[in-house]
Parts: C-alpha cells; structure tokens; sequence
C-alpha cells in the first residue's frame, strides 16, 4: 500500500498516458454507439411508456445487461 | 481497521467537478453506500425519470446507449450488499444529486487474463444527464466517470492491491477506458456468461517495464 491519494492517482495516470501518447478528456461517455443491447434498451422503456398510454405491446425482447 | 472502514475514510474526500458548458467548478463527494434508505431510492429513481422525460419530449431522442435503460443500481447496490463476495457500492453525490455509480468487487485470487489480485470494477455509469444533457435542465457535470474510476484505484491501494483495477467493458466504452490508461487484455466471460473485452490497470508492471526497456 502507497496511501494514494485522488491527487497522486491523478499524477500516476497522468504520467502513464504522456508514455503511451494517450489524450483523456475526462468523459465517461458513451454517445454514438448503436449496439443491439441499447437498441433493447431503448425499444423496452418505449414499450413501457405506450403500456402506461394508449395500447400495449404483447411482448418485451430479453434485456442483456452490459457491463462496465 | 475494517475494509469497511477503510472504504468509508477514502470514500468520503471531497472532489470537483466542472459544469460542461461554463466550466464552472461544483463541489461533489464520493459516498461509500452502507444501506439503501428512501433518499437513495428516490435520487436514483431521478435517473430513470430523466430519460422517460426525454423520449416523452421528444419520442425521438436519441438516447440509444444508457445503460439507464437496462441497468437497475438499486437492485446492484442490493446485490453488493448481501453477496458473500466483497463487494462496495460507491457513489458521487453532488449537492442535490447522484451523479454517478459503480460497484466494485475484490479479486483476491486474479483472473485468467489478470493473475494477480485486483478489483473488479462491476458496474460504473454517470447520471444520465450528465451523458445525454437537456438544454432546459440544469447543467451537465463532466468527469464524474472519471472521478469514479480515481477512486477505485484509490481503494485498491487501500486493500493492499497497489491500485491495480480491472474490468469488463461495454464495447463501446473501449475507447474511454483505452485512452484512461487501460491495457486491453483480451477477452472474459463474466458472471452472467456473457464475453466482454477485458481491461486492466496496473501500475506496478508499468512501471518494471518502464525500469526493465
């Protein structure tokens, strides 16, 4: 153990992508992806709400769960 | 001293923020989550509620890719706290809000692509309106994965893991955890059988290699 602290994680990860020329802007973000498990996704929570308006859809496709 | 208590001491430094659009600096928190109490139950029910208004706006809304959609935290945070494997639920709360959420989970014995004790980022996800911002809603905060991710390296030092992380990525996360300082190291079958990129962070073996050219 190195009692690293946000700082030091920081500067560590800092260092480590000046080596490998790696640019990070911070973002976790995952917009422009169209995968068949966000389609999913997607096409569920419209089921739900039509389910709580006019008529309802007669089935939900399985919901995979991605991971991190 | 617990683990426990050694998540709860790194699990409550104050962090900043910034506001995506004026970069304007927010004060946040990273909260060790110990029981799921109404309050938490509601400020994660406002993730969902965001992307219902969102389509309910506008049915056309592109929110393909939240893992909102499909991930349930209240059901992970369940999950982490009654598994007989150690698990922690962390979350960044800012002032009015949950801004982002992971679990975590030890890995004392490693895995077939990481063979050497590390922690498991399970699930991690920022706030919906952090990803997909509404322009009539207060501003996006921008980095809250990123803090997330800090402190998980930050509590694997603590356990004794020297930082080191690993975790399996959403194939369209790749490019994130790439450019954080991830190695992709193959491929693993996760607990629910499904095969993700796997990706470690290891700091110590960076820096033999850096020592060893």
């Amino acid at each position: 153990m190195t009692n690293l602290t946000m700082k030091m994680v920081e500067q560590k990860l800092a260092a480590l992508r000046q080596r490998k020329g790696l640019k990070f802007d911070g973002d976790l973000d995952f917009v422009g992806t169209k995968s068949v498990t966000m389609k999913e996704g997607v096409a569920n929570l419209r089921i739900s709400i039509s389910k709580s308006g006019v008529g309802a859809a007669t089935s939900v496709a399985r919901i995979k769960r991605p991971k991190a | 001293m617990t683990v426990n208590g050694d998540i709860d001491q790194v699990a409550h430094e104050p962090i900043e923020l910034e506001q995506r659009n004026s970069s304007a600096k927010v004060e946040a928190r990273i909260c060790h989550v110990n029981s799921i109490d109404d309050t938490l139950k509601d400020q994660l029910g406002e993730w969902s509620d965001y992307i219902k208004q969102l389509v309910s706006d506008d049915p056309e809304h592109d929110v393909v890719h939240s893992q909102t959609l499909t991930w349930d935290w209240e059901q992970f945070f369940e999950d982490a706290l009654r598994s007989k494997e150690t698990k922690f639920a962390i979350i960044c709360r800012s002032k009015s809000r949950i801004e982002g959420c992971m679990t975590l989970l030890l890995m004392p014995e490693g895995s077939p692509n990481f063979k050497c004790p590390y922690v498991l980022v399970e699930y991690i996800e920022s706030a919906p309106w952090n990803r997909i911002p509404h322009p009539s809603r207060e501003p996006a905060l921008k980095g809250v994965g990123a803090c997330l991710m800090n402190t998980a390296v930050v509590i694997s030092d603590k356990l004794g893991y020297c930082g080191r992380l690993g975790l399996h990525s959403l194939p369209s996360a790749c490019t994130y955890y790439e450019s954080y300082g991830m190695e992709r190291r193959g491929e693993e079958f996760d607990s629910d059988g499904e095969q993700y990129p796997f990706f470690a962070l290891d700091f110590v073996s960076e820096s033999q290699s850096d020592s060893g050219e």
